[in-house]
């Protein structure tokens, strides 16, 4: 007989639950290396059909399936099963409106993302190939590309938790901190206007859940960091 | 129901420069007043040299401007947490204004005690002595 | 239209959320900063007093070195010892050193175990 491990998972369904609550489950560890998104897809195909979740491609790259695991937030795809500590406790990324069992509302996240402008803005004339960068300059984008919006950040930032509202979150302000760098980008001034705001940006006091969380190890503290600095060097 | 983007306020930038400020000022300046506590409780400092090293003219300039910064960092460090904690903007403009005018009036206080140089003689201090 | 019958909950965030080192080294400067806010003007008003009186000084060094004063002046200078710490540590994130993740974790760890020791010596000491 194979081993087993014990979960234990948050469930919600608005139709019939008026309140949300924890269910166990056993599930059978078949491979080692089993990951968490395994041991979902194990009751969702073999105990309760009825088990929401979100995933796409399995390994870390699409970003849907950030979770709650253990009280820290990571994608259930590349997070082993190995190194969690039984019962293993799951649930929907934090602070946000649950439509059903794991999937959450992630629209607000979302919005603060568009509200960065995530997109090139440049005065120069559209080439007729690609806009080129020098090695140096494609460099600056390390540690700021690799983000897959998972959300994981974000949803773990206590200045998030209690502003959401307004503070856009690690997540959104390490990918304007990407655009500020990008070397064909020419709207740095009006970025940085937009995001000179005490509760947009300045809600920020170096807790550094998100980079503890983030699954693609970067560092949206730093990120943030860096957008400060570039706000002195502008007014002082 | 979804917040709207209701724009930028362009603050934020100036209470995060001014607590650095002063932080920075403090840093050098708080070891110093612990120091003289100390060794004053240790029984190192007598009142004569205390009462030299305080009330002469630069020292009182540099408490007022330790008060100051001290009073800079307070400021800038309680109203972020007030921020933080308290969501309604009614709720904010009145605890962030009752915050102001206590702190405006303890600068006013001490530095009316600093240049003065205030005593207090009374024999029943709230302290227990006797 | 829209057929939402309720609100759909909020998941749950603080109640769940594993503490982490940073996040204490954090929450611990907010709270010693709120603590000091009372400690360190009262202590500046009573060297004030004591150094511009001679009843005042006896009275204040009589409070002061009373166990209840000792324990104040104590614990202000743990607090503040933590605050000053953990302060130069975000200061130095500010202007962009010591900011790799493995150094953000690393600092933390040496501002709470360093203000321990301290807090344990001064404790002998005091
Ligand atoms: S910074 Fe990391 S945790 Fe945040 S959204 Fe991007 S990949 Fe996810
Ligand atoms: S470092 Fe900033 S963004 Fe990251 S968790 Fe902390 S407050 Fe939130
Ligand atoms: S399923 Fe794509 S990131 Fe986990």
């Amino acid at each position: 007989m194979s081993e087993k491990v014990k979960l234990e998972i948050y469930r919600y369904n608005p139709e019939s639950d008026d309140k949300p609550y924890m269910q166990s489950f056993e599930v059978p560890v078949e491979k080692s290396g089993m990951k968490l998104l395994d041991a979902l897809n194990y009751i969702k195909w073999h105990i309760d059909g009825s088990l929401t979740y979100r995933r796409s491609c399995g390994e870390g790259v699409c970003g849907s399936d950030g979770l709650n695991i253990n009280g820290v937030n990571g994608l259930g795809c590349i997070t082993a099963i190995e190194g969690l500590k039984p019962p293993i406790k799951v649930r929907p990324l934090p602070n946000m409106p649950v439509t059903r069992d794991l999937v959450v509302d992630m629209n607000h996240f979302f919005d603060q993302y568009k509200q960065i402008k995530p997109w090139l803005q440049s005065n120069t004339p559209k080439p007729e190939h690609e806009r080129l960068q020098s090695p140096v300059e494609r460099a600056e984008l390390d540690g700021s590309y690799e983000c897959i919006l998972c959300g994981c950040c974000t949803t773990s930032c206590p200045s998030w938790w209690w502003n959401g509202d307004k503070f856009l979150g690690p997540a959104a302000l390490l990918q304007a901190n990407r655009w500020l760098k990008d070397s064909r980008d020419d709207a740095a001034g009006e970025r940085l206007d937009m995001l000179e705001d005490s509760f947009k940006l300045y809600r920020c006091h170096q807790i550094m859940n998100c980079m503890e969380a983030c699954p693609k190890e970067l560092n949206p503290t730093k990120a943030i960091n860096d957008i400060k600095r570039a706000l002195v060097k502008r007014k002082v | 129901m979804k917040p709207k983007d209701l724009g930028t306020a362009h603050t934020g930038f100036h209470d995060w420069y001014w607590q650095r400020i002063s932080a920075v000022v403090l840093l050098f300046s708080i070891p110093m007043l612990m120091g003289i506590l100390l060794l004053t409780y240790n029984g190192n400092i007598s009142f004569e040299i205390l009462n030299i090293a305080l009330t002469h003219p630069i020292s009182k300039a540099a408490s007022i401007l330790f008060l100051f910064a001290l009073l800079t960092h307070m400021w800038t460090g309680l109203k972020v947490i007030i921020e933080d904690y308290i969501h309604t903007t009614a709720a904010r403009v009145v605890v962030l204004n009752i915050l102001l005018l206590l702190l405006a009036g303890f600068a006013a206080y001490m530095s009316y005690h600093i240049w003065t140089e205030l005593s207090y003689t009374w024999d029943c201090i709230p302290c227990g002595g006797k | 239209m829209s057929q939402k019958m309720k609100q759909s909950p909020l998941s749950p965030r603080l109640s769940i959320y594993k503490w982490r080192l940073t996040m204490f080294a954090s929450i611990a400067h907010r709270a010693s900063g709120v603590f000091l806010v009372f400690t360190i003007p009262a202590l500046f008003w009573l060297l004030l007093s004591m150094a511009h009186g001679k009843i005042t000084y006896a009275y204040g060094l009589h409070w002061l070195q009373g166990s209840f004063g000792t324990f104040v002046l104590w614990l202000t200078c743990v607090a503040l010892f933590y605050h000053m710490v953990n302060g130069i540590r975000f200061l130095l994130l500010d202007i962009g050193k010591t900011d790799s993740r493995e150094a953000m974790k690393l600092s933390a760890k040496i501002v709470v175990f360093s203000t321990i020791a301290f807090a344990l010596l001064l404790a002998i000491k005091i």
